[in-house]
């Protein structure tokens, strides 16, 4: 589902100044795998993330999603294969502040001129489903964190995607929402998805679902 | 350097002159990309060339179409210049002032069609997530570049060959059957023969493109194009002139006129062009051509220019 091959990234910075992110990473993840990557700040899991969306392209190597190289993948298409294929969950969740709940979920499916109704029921049913029933009109910004982190999943999972991306999801939450996490990533690792999730909360690194730890240190893999 | 200028010719110059410094400083660019461009390779020069590519194409397209706009703005340029010229009528005394000024002319004609094509197979590269074309585009584009230099001194020894102490012949004997030239034995043709060929032409691109025969349909539109020169020359300007002396392709883009010329040639250009490159792009990327902005353009093209001896026919029940 996902292969990486020698893949390095590295950022120009001012200058002949460069920092290396990561470094001839190769790596497979198969089709409805839970994958951890587990490393300290600063060694290279968000980079890696970002390379699998194709928000970023590599220095070298080679990245192939879903059967696409996605690192070829020119901008134009790329924005396409992150709404079909990709769903995105961040440690600040992003979620526009001044939309309401609802709204944050149905805006990834705006461009693909399906029904506003059908949208709606889409985005409330997901909702429903992640126990968000009340405050479904609320702005964003004044809902609580665990409530901003469920309005998030559902905004990942609305384009029912194959791949699950995670960048530290819980690193806001408290213990009883992280567990509540816990859950939500079993119904979606159920209903098959791909997931990677990168994170440096050790709970994850010993977790039934897990299929996988990844561990990358400095850019490489461990 | 005598160059004959006046505020016409220096606009044209310092864009045209803009144009060619851009593409030199593109040219480096354009040679590592012609050469080494390569989708499946992952290398970090491969890549780098990507983001090359895009900026590089991005250019390209915004350069090629401002030469497409620079042509009307050449011609009006010509049309103008024959108030100062002496012995010019209309734009037809201006290019013939050199002996080169007639290919000067063609040239940018046959710029007009060479550009258009590059910004198609642009299209097509860019529409394909594997940028097919990519490759072939910027070897092109080199070929496009030693095209825009020959087009550069051409131009400049035509300036440089103005002068309005010399005398030009006008419209009228240049385009008279009495010219013992290529062109005049051209003009010489029967009318009933080349509007025959005009309509017979014109009849088989629309049999053609309706029965998908895309390189019929290229064909035949290839050849129409000298053939509604022609015909527009000694044939169709006599009715919009209402003059049967008076054959001439230019005083039709003056105002006595209304300009009527710049839609004419618009129509002409635009629907031959659209014709030939969307057979080209079903060739290249195995879809169903897309004849009809063509069609419509070149169907426009024939009604108007038929519209003026009919019309002249209707007003005084007789032709000229
Ligand atoms: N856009 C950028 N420009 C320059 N350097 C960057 C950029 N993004 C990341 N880096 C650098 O690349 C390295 C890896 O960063 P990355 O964000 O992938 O690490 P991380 O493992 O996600 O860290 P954290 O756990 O703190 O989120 C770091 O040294 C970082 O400073
Ligand atoms: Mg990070």
């Amino acid at each position: 589902m996902i292969r990486l091959t020698n893949v390095s990234k590295i950022y120009p910075l001012s200058g002949a100044d460069s920092v290396t992110a990561l470094e001839n990473v190769s790596l497979s993840i198969r089709e409805g795998e839970l994958v951890v990557l587990k490393g300290i700040s600063g060694s290279g899991k968000s980079t890696l993330l970002a390379l699998i969306a194709a928000m970023t392209k590599p220095t070298s190597g080679d990245v192939v999603v879903a059967g696409r190289s996605v690192a070829k993948l020119p901008d134009r298409f790329a924005s396409d294969f992150r709404r079909n294929t990709i769903g995105m969950i961040f440690q600040k969740f992003n979620l526009l502040g001044d939309l309401s709940a609802i709204d944050n979920v149905t805006l990834p499916l705006i461009p693909t001129h399906e029904s506003a109704s059908d949208i709606k029921e889409r985005a409330y049913r997901i909702l429903k489903s992640l126990g968000v029933k009340k405050r479904l009109g609320s702005l964003a910004k004044h809902l609580s964190g665990g409530e901003q982190q469920r309005v998030a999943i559902a905004r990942a999972l609305v384009g029912d995607p194959a791949i699950i991306l995670a960048d530290e999801p819980t690193a806001s939450l408290d213990r009883k929402l992280t567990l509540d996490f816990v859950e939500m990533l079993k119904t979606m690792k159920q209903s098959g998805k791909t997931i990677v999730i990168a994170t440096h909360d050790p709970l994850f690194f010993d977790l039934g679902i897990v299929d996988r730890v990844i561990e990358i240190d400095g850019g490489r893999l461990a | 350097m005598s160059a004959f200028l006046t505020p016409d010719t220096l606009v044209l110059l310092l864009i045209e002159g803009l144009l060619l410094a851009l593409m030199a400083v593109l040219l480096p660019s354009l040679w590592r990309l012609a050469r080494r461009f390569d989708i499946g390779r992952t290398t970090p020069e491969q890549y780098a060339l990507e983001k090359r590519a895009y900026l590089a194409g991005t250019l390209l397209r915004f350069m090629l179409w401002v030469k497409i706009a620079l042509f009307v703005y050449f011609v009006y340029a010509l049309d103008h210049l024959s108030g100062v010229i002496t012995g010019a009528m209309c734009a037809a005394g201006v290019i013939n002032a050199w002996d080169y000024g007639p290919l000067l002319l063609g040239w940018k004609l046959a710029g007009l069609y060479l550009f258009g094509s590059w910004l198609v197979l642009h299209r097509l590269d860019l529409s394909r997530e594997n940028l097919p074309f990519s490759r072939l585009k910027f070897r092109l584009a080199l070929g496009l570049a030693a095209f825009m230099g020959v087009e550069f001194a051409l131009l400049i020894g035509y300036l440089d060959a103005l002068d309005p102490a010399t005398i030009v012949s006008c419209c009228g004997t240049l385009f008279s059957t009495a010219n013992v030239s290529a062109l005049g034995t051209l003009l010489a043709i029967p009318k009933a023969w080349l509007l025959g060929v005009f309509y017979a032409l014109f009849a088989l691109i629309v049999a053609s493109a309706l029965l998908r025969r895309s390189g019929l349909a290229a064909l035949f539109s290839l050849l129409f194009l000298p053939v509604a020169l022609l015909a527009i020359i000694s044939f169709f300007s006599t009715y919009v002139y209402e003059l049967p002396t008076h054959t001439c392709p230019f005083c039709l883009l003056q105002k006595e006129y209304g300009y009527m010329g710049y839609l004419l040639y618009f129509l002409l250009f635009a629907g031959t062009f659209s014709l030939l490159s969307a057979a080209l792009a079903a060739k290249l990327v195995q879809e169903k051509a897309r004849f009809a902005l063509g069609l419509w353009l070149l169907g426009g093209f024939v009604a108007l220019a038929t519209w003026y001896p009919v019309g002249f026919y209707l007003k005084n029940g007789v032709f000229l």
